[in-house]
C-alpha cells in the first residue's frame, strides 16, 4: 500500500498549531466555516446524574477558569466567519504575544551559543530528548533576533520520513504551470525559500528523521547559501539568513541518523539534557500561570517526573511536558476540591499523566512501574 | 596586549590535528571545524568582551559532534595547559610565513593531509581570520583611551608605522607599562626601548632577537650576554654564518642535550632563520635523536620543539626505550604520555611494555610504591598497564613474604597493603583501569584470605573486606576455614557475613538494580538464601515500599525460585514480584524461561508466559523496526503511479503516463486540473520468507532461546502473508504455511513452548520449504532462513533439497550459534545452496547481519 504523502497545507497547519503560545487547551470550539452544515435542531443532551451541588461546583470552576475566560473573550471579540479570517487573526496574535521562557543553566548557555553562531554564519544544532525545550528555545531566539535585527521572518518545518525536498523548496502548481509556464506565479514557495529570501531564521526540527534524500537538499543552502529551484534558477540567500537544526539523540527508538554530509555542515553542537531540579521546577511553575501549586507539591511533581528518568524499567522517560501537565491539573483540582489532601490528588493525577508519558522496557507493565514510582515519592497508601 | 590565552588559529589547527590522530576519535573532524572554532572565538569575544581558556575549551567542544565531545574536551584542555600562552600568539606576520614560531601553518595544514586544491581556499579563510585576530590583539581598550588623550601617538603616527619605531613600540608595549607622553622626541623613545632591551639581556625571549637587530643592539648582546643561546643567535643574526651557528649548537647538543635543545628551540622561535636554517636545525635535532643513549625525555623535548612526531625507526626506538629504563619513572612516563596525547602515538604503552620485559632489573632501582601510585593516578588503557601494575603488586607481595617470617605478621602486612591499594584505587580516574585494579585486588584478597595464618586473622580479614565491599570467594573461605580447623558452623557464620551485608543492603532499599546484580554475581546464593531475600524484599514493614530492584536482579538469576517464594507469601507479593520483572535487557529473563519453566507451578507459569511473550514481541518489534524494516516498509520497492497532490515533488510527475492520461480524457489546456497529473511513487514489492527452526535435543537452553528470539524478529519484520514457519527435529511441525492465516502472537506462543528433544532430520523441513516457495513463485525475493546447529543426521539427503533451492533462486541463509555447531556440515550445506552462513555470537547482532543480507539481494 502506498503511503499518501502529507500535503503541504497539512504540514503548515501542523506547524501553525505548534507555534501557538497559548496553553494546549483542546480546541473544543470549532470555528464555523462556510462549508459547515446547518446546525442540528435537537442536540443530544447528556444526562446528568451527579448531585446538584457537585455540578454547580464544576460550573463555577468553568466560569472562573482563566483558560475558558480567555477563550470566551476571544470568541466574543472575533466572531470569525471564515477559515481565512481566523487564520489571519491567529497569525496576528502570534506576533503580538511576547514569549517568555526560563533562561538559566543550559538554556542560557545554548542561547549565547546560538547568538554567537548566528553572528559568525555558523549553523547550530540542538540535540536533546523530546520535550526538553528545543522548539521553545528556537522560538525565543527568533523573537530576540527579531528585536535586534528588525527582521522577524521565522520559518520552520518538522521533518519525518515523508517530508520531501519540495516541502522545503516549494513546488509548481501543475495546472497553473500548463497555463502560464514555469513562472514564479505558478510556484508556491516553501518555508526554506521564504526564510532565505527574507534573510530570516529557519528551524529544521527533528532533522534526523528526514530521509537521506531530503537531508541532502539542505546541503546547498548550508554550504553555499544558495538553493536551486527547478526551472527558475538558483536563489541566493539574503544576508541574515540563519539555519538551526534540532534533533533527538539518535539512540532513541524511531529516529534515524544524520547523514555524514549534513553532519559536517552543522558546526555547533548544543546538547540539552533534562534540566537540574531548580530549573525544571521553575519551568513547570512558569508554564502553570493560573492555578499555582505550592512549592512542596511542585517539588513532589518534580521528583515523580525525575524518577522516571532513573528508573531501571523505563525505556522512554517523561518529558518536561508531563511535569507541566501534572502541575496544571493539580492546580485546577486543588482549587476545585480544596478540602482534599494534596497528596491524594497528586497520586491520582500522576498515575494518569504518567500513563501516556512513559514507555517501559519489554515485558514490564506500565501500571506497576507507575505505582512503584508514586509509592517511592509519595509513600504507599 | 594579550587578548587570547592562545593563538586561535594555532589552537584550532592543532586541535583538529590532535583529534584526527587520536585513536578514540569517533568522527574525524574536517578543516571546517577549525574555521568554525576561529569564528566562534571572535563571536564569543565580541559577545562577552573576553574569551578565556574555558571559552576556548567550550568552543572546541561544541564545534565537535556529540560523540566527539568528551575527547574534544580532553584534548582542548591539554593543548591549552600544555603550551605557554605567550608563546604561540599571533604575531603580525602573515600566516604563510612563520607565525607559529617553530611550527608553520604549512606544517600544520600538511599534517592534516589536505587536498592541494582545498589548500588555497583554506589559506584565504585563515588569512582573513588571522588579520582579524591581529587587529584584535592590537586593540587594547586602555591604550585606546590613552591614544585619544596622548599626543605622542598623534604626533608620530606615521613614523610609528615604520621600523625601528614600530619594533620599539611593540617591544615597549610587551615589556613595560610606559607613559608615552614622557618622550619628547623619537630618539628618546628609541633610547628607552634600547635601555629596556639591555636590562633584558640574559633573559631574552626568542622574538627579542629580531627587535635587537632592528634597534641595532646585536653587538651589545653578543658581548654582554652570558647565555650561550643569546650569544649564538645574536651572532647569527649579525653575520648570517649558519655554519658557525651549527657548530656551536652541535657541540652543545653533545655536551648537554637539554641545553642544546633549548638553544634550538630559541633559534626556531626567534623567526630569524630562513627556511634553509630551519631545516638545518630540524635535521640536526632529528639526527641527534638517533645517537645512542637518548631517552624518552629527549624524544619528548625534541618533538615539542619540532612540533611534530619525529617518527623514529622502531629499532632506534627500542634502544631509546631501553635507555629510558634508567630515567625516573614519573618523568619518562609522563613525557611519553604527553607525547602520545599530542601526536596520537603509543610510546607510553611501549615504555610500559619495555619495563615489563625488563621488570626484574628495573624494579630493583626504583621505588615500587611511587611507580604504583603514578600508574594508578595516571592510567592508560592498555594491557601493558595492567601487566605492570600486576607485576608490581606481585613483587610487593613477594617482598612482604620474604621480609617477614612470622605468618601472622605477614597476614597483618598483607591486610595493610591491600587496604592501601583499595584506598589508592579511588584515585584512579579511568573506569576500566579501576575495574582491572579491582579484579587484581579481589585476586589478592582471595589469595590472602585463602592463606590466612590463624582462625582469628581469617575472620577479621573476611569481615573487614566485606565492609569495604569485597567478598572473598565462598569456596576460598571454606577451604581456609577447614584447613585451620574451624567448625562447620564457624565457617558458615563467616560466609554468612558477606551474605549478611547483602541482606542489610536489601533491607535499606537504597541501592540500584545494578548494585544488587553485581553483588549477586559474586555471591552465588543458594535457593534457600534466595527465598530469604525475596521474603525480606517483599515483607518489610507495611508502610515501607517493597524492594523491587533486588527482585529484578534475583529474577534474572533464578526466576523459578523468586516466583515460588513470592507465591508462598500470597497474591499481593506475587503481584509485586511479577511487576519487578524486566529490568535488564529482557534477554536474561527469556533465558530463564527456557531454563526453568519446568520448575514453575502451572498456575504462575501461564502468567509468566504472558510476560515473556510480551518481552519476545517487544524485542522482536524493536529490532525489526530499527533494522530490518517494518512489515509496512519492507526493503523491496516497486513503482506505481498516483494522481498529483499539492506538495508532491514536481520532478516526480510521470510525463508519459500523464500525457496518455490527458489524451484519453480528451482534456484541453484550460480544463486541466492537478488530478490529471500522475506521479510515480515507490511501494513494497512481494517477498516471501520461509523459516525452519531446529528444535532437536542439541539445541537446548541458550542456543534455543537465542534462535527463538531471532525467529520472532523475522516474524515481526515480514507481513503474515509473506511468511511460512516450521519447527523440526526427527519430525517436522508446520506452524504456518504461506497461505495460512495464523495470528503472529500464536506463533510466539508456540515458540515459547518449544522443548528441545529428539534427533535432527532436516530433509523434510527443506522439502516443505521448497513447496512453499513453489506456491509464491511470483515473489521477486525468496529468502530461506534455517536456524540450526548443523548437527544433522540426514545430511546427504538434505543436499538434494538445497540444490533445488539454489536452482530456484532462493536466497539460503543458515544461522548457527557461534559456539557449538558443526562447521564441516554447515559449510558443505551452505555451499551446496550457494548461500550464506551466519555465525551468531548473540541475538543482538542478528538484525544487522540479516538486514545486510536482505539489502544485498
Ligand atoms: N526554558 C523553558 N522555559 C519555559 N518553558 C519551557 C522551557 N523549555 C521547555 N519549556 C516547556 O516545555 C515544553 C516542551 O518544550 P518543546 O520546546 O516543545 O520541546 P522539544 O522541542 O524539545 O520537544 C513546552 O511546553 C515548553 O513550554
Ligand atoms: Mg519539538
Amino acid at each position: 500500500m502506498a503511503k499518501k504523502p502529507i500535503s503541504k497545507n497539512n504540514q503548515q497547519n501542523k506547524a501553525q498549531k505548534e507555534t501557538k503560545t497559548t496553553p494546549p487547551t483542546t480546541t473544543s470550539t470549532k470555528p464555523q466555516t462556510e462549508q459547515a452544515p446547518p446546525k442540528k435542531t435537537t442536540p443530544q443532551k447528556p444526562t446528568l446524574q451527579k448531585p446538584k451541588e457537585k455540578v454547580l461546583d464544576n460550573l463555577s470552576i468553568l466560569k472562573t477558569s482563566p483558560y475558558i475566560q480567555q477563550k470566551r473573550e476571544s470568541k466574543a471579540n472575533q466572531k470569525p466567519n471564515s477559515l481565512k479570517e481566523l487564520f489571519e487573526q491567529n497569525l496576528l496574535s502570534q506576533k503580538e504575544e511576547r514569549l517568555e521562557i526560563v533562561l538559566t543553566g543550559q538554556y542560557e548557555r545554548a542561547l549565547d551559543l546560538m547568538f554567537e553562531a548566528d553572528a559568525s554564519n555558523l549553523y547550530p544544532i540542538l540535540v536533546g530528548p523530546p520535550g526538553i525545550g528545543k522548539t521553545t528555545l528556537c522560538r525565543y531566539y527568533a523573537q530576540s533576533r527579531a528585536e535586534i535585527t528588525g527582521n522577524d521572518s521565522f520559518e520552520w518545518i518538522t521533518f519525518d520520513e515523508s517530508t520531501k525536498p519540495a516541502h522545503l523548496i516549494g513546488s509548481f502548481n501543475p495546472a497553473t504551470t500548463i497555463q502560464k509556464g514555469f513562472s514564479f506565479e505558478a510556484f508556491n514557495s516553501g518555508p526554506l525559500i521564504k526564510a532565505m529570501l527574507n534573510g530570516g531564521l529557519f528551524l529544521a526540527n527533528e532533522v534526523n528523521r528526514a530521509t537521506e534524500y531530503t537531508q541532502n537538499s539542505l546541503l546547498e543552502p548550508l554550504e553555499e547559501r544558495t538553493l536551486s529551484v527547478p526551472h527558475i534558477g538558483r536563489v541566493k540567500a539574503s544576508s541574515g539568513f540563519f539555519f538551526i537544526g534540532a534533533m533527538n539523540p539518535s539512540e532513541l527508538v524511531g529516529t534515524h541518523r544524520l547523514g555524514e554530509a549534513l553532519k559536517d555542515r552543522f558546526n555547533v553542537w548544543i546538547e540539552l539534557d533534562y534540566p537540574d531540579k531548580k530549573t525544571e521546577m521553575k519551568i513547570i511553575e512558569h508554564n502553570n500561570p493560573y492555578y499555582k501549586v505550592e512549592e512542596s507539591i511542585l517539588e513532589k511533581i518534580y521528583l515523580i517526573i525525575n524518577r522516571t528518568r532513573t528508573h531501571h524499567q523505563i525505556q522512554t522517560p517523561a518529558s518536561l511536558r508531563s511535569g507541566i501537565a501534572l502541575a496544571r491539573l493539580t492546580g485546577v483540582a486543588q482549587k476545585r476540591n480544596a478540602s482534599e489532601e494534596p497528596n491524594k490528588i497528586l497520586r491520582n493525577l500522576a498515575s494518569n499523566v504518567l500513563y501516556g508519558a512513559i514507555q517501559t522496557k519489554p515485558g514490564v507493565k506500565t501500571k506497576d512501574v507507575i505505582n512503584n514510582i508514586i509509592a517511592q515519592v509519595l509513600g504507599s497508601i | 596586549m594579550i587578548i587570547f590565552p592562545q593563538s586561535p588559529v594555532w589552537f584550532s589547527l592543532k586541535f583538529i590535528t590532535a583529534m584526527r590522530n587520536h585513536e578514540k576519535c569517533m568522527y574525524k573532524p574536517s578543516i571546517r571545524q577549525a574555521i568554525a572554532i576561529c569564528k566562534l572565538i571572535i563571536a564569543r569575544f565580541m559577545n562577552r568582551g573576553q574569551c578565556e581558556i574555558a571559552d576556548f575549551v567550550e568552543i572546541a567542544v561544541v564545534t565537535s559532534p556529540l560523540e566527539n565531545q568528551a575527547l574534544a574536551r580532553k584534548i582542548a584542555t591539554e593543548l591549552l595547559s600544555y603550551s605557554d600562552p605567550t608563546k604561540n600568539r599571533v604575531s603580525s606576520d602573515t600566516l604563510k610565513s612563520d607565525m607559529f614560531g617553530s611550527e608553520t601553518a604549512q606544517d600544520l595544514l600538511d599534517e592534516l593531509t589536505l587536498d592541494l586544491s582545498e589548500l588555497d581556499e583554506i589559506y584565504d579563510d585563515f588569512e582573513l581570520l588571522d588579520n582579524f585576530f591581529n587587529e584584535l590583539e592590537d586593540l587594547d581598550l586602555e591604550q585606546l583611551i590613552d591614544e585619544s588623550l596622548n599626543d605622542f601617538f598623534d604626533k608620530f603616527a606615521d613614523q610609528l608605522e615604520e621600523d625601528p619605531y614600530k619594533t620599539a613600540l611593540k617591544f615597549i608595549d610587551n615589556n613595560a607599562v610606559a607613559n608615552f607622553n614622557q618622550f619628547k622626541d623619537l630618539d628618546a623613545f628609541l633610547d628607552y626601548a634600547r635601555e629596556l632591551l639591555k636590562k633584558k639581556i640574559n633573559h631574552l625571549e626568542p622574538e627579542d632577537i629580531d627587535a635587537a637587530e632592528k634597534l641595532g643592539m646585536l653587538d651589545e648582546i653578543s658581548s654582554k650576554t652570558e647565555s650561550l643561546k643569546e650569544k649564538l643567535m645574536s651572532q647569527l643574526a649579525k653575520d648570517q654564518n649558519l655554519d658557525a651557528f651549527k657548530k656551536g649548537l652541535e657541540e652543545r647538543l653533545i655536551e648537554n642535550s637539554f641545553e642544546g635543545l633549548n638553544i634550538a628551540e630559541f633559534a626556531l622561535k626567534s623567526n630569524k632563520l630562513n627556511q634553509q636554517g630551519q631545516n638545518l636545525i630540524k635535521d640536526l635535532l632529528k639526527q641527534n635523536l638517533s645517537k645512542s643513549n637518548k631517552n624518552l625525555n629527549d624524544i619528548f623535548n625534541t618533538s615539542k620543539i619540532l612540533g611534530m612526531n619525529p617518527k623514529i625507526a622502531q629499532k632506534k626506538l627500542d634502544n631509546i626505550l631501553n635507555t629510558s629504563l634508567k630515567l625516573p619513572f614519573k618523568d619518562a612516563y609522563n613525557n611519553a604520555k604527553n607525547f602520545d596525547q599530542y601526536f596520537g602515538d603509543n610510546l607510553s604503552e611501549q615504555y610500559l611494555n619495555e619495563i615489563n620485559e625488563n621488570f626484574e632489573n628495573f624494579n630493583r632501582r626504583q621505588s615500587s610504591a611511587d611507580i604504583k601510585d603514578e600508574l594508578i593516578n595516571n592510567p592508560i588503557k592498555s594491557p601493558a598497564w595492567r601487566k605492570l601494575i600486576s607485576n608490581i603488586i606481585d613483587k610487593d607481595v613477594e617482598a612482604i613474604n620474604k621480609d617477614y617470617n612470622d605468618d601472622q605478621m605477614i597476614d597483618a602486612q598483607m591486610k595493610n597493603y591491600i587496604d592501601n591499594l583499595i584506598e589508592s584505587k579511588k584515585g584512579c580516574s579511568d573506569l576500566s583501569c579501576q575495574s582491572q585494579l579491582k579484579s587484581k585486588v579481589s585476586e589478592l584478597i582471595n589469595k590472602t584470605v585463602g592463606g590466612a595464618a590463624t582462625k582469628d586473622s581469617l575472620s577479621t580479614m573476611v569481615k573487614d573486606f566485606n565492609k569495604k565491599g569485597f567478598t572473598p570467594d565462598m569456596k576460598t573461605i571454606k577451604d581456609a576455614g577447614t584447613r585451620l580447623g574451624m567448625t562447620e558452623t564457624e565457617i558458615l557464620n563467616l560466609i554468612e557475613k558477606s551474605y549478611k551485608a547483602f541482606k542489610q543492603l536489601v533491607k535499606e532499599n537504597q541501592s540500584t538494580y545494578k548494585t544488587y546484580k553485581d553483588y549477586l554475581d559474586q555471591l552465588g546464593l543458594t535457593p534457600e538464601q534466595i527465598d530469604e531475600v525475596v521474603k525480606l524484599a517483599l515483607g518489610g514493614a507495611p508502610q515501607k515500599p517493597p524492594n523491587l530492584d533486588v527482585l529484578s536482579a534475583l529474577s534474572e538469576k533464578n526466576l523459578a525460585q523468586v516466583l515460588k517464594s513470592a507465591e508462598e507469601m500470597g497474591k499481593e507479593a506475587l503481584d509485586m514480584a511479577f511487576s519487578s520483572l524486566g529490568a535488564g535487557s529482557g534477554l536474561d529473563l527469556l533465558e530463564q524461561w527456557f531454563y526453568s519453566r519446568h520448575n514453575i507451578s502451572a498456575k504462575i507459569k501461564q502468567r509468566l508466559k504472558e510476560i515473556i511473550k510480551q518481552i519476545m514481541i517487544d524485542l522482536g518489534i524493536n529490532a525489526a523496526n530499527s533494522l530490518i524494516g517494518t512489515a509496512k516498509s519492507g526493503p523491496l520497492v516497486e513503482n506505481i503511479v498516483i494522481p498529483y497532490t499539492l506538495g508532491d515533488d514536481f520532478e516526480l510527475i510521470d510525463l508519459e503516463e500523464t500525457i496518455s492520461n490527458l489524451l484519453e480524457g480528451g482534456k484541453t489546456v484550460n480544463t486541466i486540473t492537478n488530478d490529471d497529473f500522475l506521479v510515480s511513487k515507490t511501494t513494497d514489492g512481494l517477498r516471501c520468507l520461509v523459516l525452519e527452526l531446529d528444535v532437536s535435543g542439541s539445541m537446548s537452553g541458550n542456543k534455543l532461546s537465542q534462535m527463538a528470539l531471532c525467529t520472532t524478529m523475522l516474524v515481526y519484520a515480514f507481513k503474515p502473508e509473506e511468511l511460512a514457519l516450521t519447527f523440526f527435529e526427527s519430525n517436522t511441525h508446520k506452524l504456518k504455511n504461506l497461505d495460512e492465516e495464523v495470528e503472529l502472537e500464536k506463533v510466539v506462543d508456540e515458540l515459547l513452548d518449544i522443548t528441545a528433544r529428539g534427533g535432527t532430520c532436516i530433509n523434510h523441513a527443506l522439502k516443505w520449504a521448497n513447496l512453499q516457495f513453489e506456491k509464491k513463485a511470483r515473489s521477486k525475493y525468496k529468502l530461506n532462513v534455517l536456524f540450526t546447529d548443523a548437527d544433522v543426521f540426514d545430511f546427504n539427503n538434505s543436499l538434494k533439497e538445497l540444490k533445488i533451492m539454489r536452482e530456484k533462486d532462493v536466497k539460503f541463509v543458515m544461522v548457527v550459534p557461534k559456539f557449538g555447531f558443526s562447521p564441516v556440515m554447515a559449510n558443505k550445506m551452505v555451499k551446496e545452496a550457494d548461500g550464506v552462513l551466519l555465525t551468531l555470537n548473540q541475538w543482538r547482532d542478528f538484525p544487522k547481519l540479516i538486514s545486510e543480507i536482505i539489502s544485498n539481494q
